[in-house]
């Protein structure tokens, strides 16, 4: 069985809903929907523009990694350079340069590596004077 | 130009273009915007706010339900969010201090009924400024329902809950408010 003091203040209450119900509604003035466009319109070019700034960063961010990933020169490798020197002190000295100063020579050979055909070893035809030697004897 | 008080759509009521949907909306979604924030003003233009949504992300709807309660949500969370943020907290203190030398807001007088008649417009006056003393969530839930005549159908599409929790919180609600009455006096009249 329901409290008649509960009752009392559920009809209180229900009153008080139904004066707010009794108040008249009317739409909101058609200037706020032309403003509510105008800001949606807004809303658009600002989304808009945020999509285009991070396509645009997308991009040449990826184009940054591109550049920064692919060489741009490639350089004699220490191990390269042990074995030309290593060569060059075993092989007939004669034979290798016109200069004997060995500083001279460590520089042409490294030029000579540092080139396009140079860095698979000896270019075509460069052959020692002991190779010539060889081929004499060979006949 | 007056309109009928929101009644929720029917279930087969294709959706309405933008502005049949403002015609229809605007009104109630600002007066309950106006009513959680204490401001007409401010409730206004949450809901401009709110189209502006609308107009902005095109939501697709396949009946007009679906679109009252998109609106219905979208207001409710603008109106959390104005709540939570500190722009609100400033905006609350001029409005407390417009509000001590204001008249309190009182409905229109459109005719009393006879149980207006009876229940005097003091006692009016005290229970509606007990309704804004209560929580938002309570008051959140006690307007959508006995004033803009949401079902519980319809409440647990706006608060993403389940219809039974949804029932609970709103018998939860009206209790709390009534001891909230019974609390500061208002004794009800016979």
């Amino acid at each position: 069985m329901s409290d008649p003091r509960d009752d009392r203040l559920d009809r209180q209450i229900d009153t008080y809903f139904e004066a707010e119900r009794a108040v008249p509604l009317r739409p909101l003035s058609e200037f706020k929907l032309r403003a509510a466009r105008a800001r949606a319109a807004e809303m658009a070019g600002t989304a808009d523009r945020w999509r285009l700034w991070k396509l645009g960063t997308g991009v040449a961010l990826a184009a940054l990694v591109v550049f920064l990933s692919v060489p741009r020169h490639e350089s004699v490798t220490n191990d390269q350079l042990a074995d030309r020197l290593e060569w060059l002190v075993e092989a007939d000295q004669d034979s290798f340069s016109e200069t004997s100063d060995p500083l001279v020579r460590l520089d042409q050979e490294i030029r000579r590596i540092d080139s396009p055909s140079g860095r698979t070893g000896k270019k075509s035809g460069d052959r020692s004077r002991m190779d010539w030697i060889f081929l004499d004897e060979q006949g | 130009m007056t309109v009928q008080p929101v009644v929720f759509a029917e279930v087969k009521d294709p959706p309405l273009p933008l502005e049949a949907l403002w015609h229809r909306m605007s009104g109630a979604l600002a007066r309950y915007a106006g009513k959680q924030l204490g401001s007409p003003a401010a409730g206004e233009d949450t809901v401009q706010d709110v189209f502006s949504r609308y107009i902005e992300s095109q939501p697709s709807f396949e009946l007009l339900a679906q679109q009252e309660a998109w609106l219905w949500r979208s207001t409710r969370n603008a109106v959390l969010d104005i709540l939570r943020s500190k722009r609100h907290r400033t905006t609350q203190s001029l409005d407390s201090l417009r509000d001590q030398t204001a008249a309190p807001f009182e409905p229109e007088n459109h005719g009393p009924s006879p149980e207006q008649a009876v229940f005097t417009g003091e006692a009016l006056g005290i229970v509606q400024k007990l309704f804004g003393e209560i929580s938002s969530d309570d008051r959140d839930i006690l307007w959508l329902s006995e004033v803009e005549g949401l079902e519980v159908k319809e409440l647990a599409g706006v608060f993403r809950r389940p219809a039974a929790l949804v029932k609970v919180r709103l018998h939860r609600a009206r209790k709390r408010f009534r001891a909230k009455l019974e609390e500061r006096g208002v004794a009800g009249h016979e």
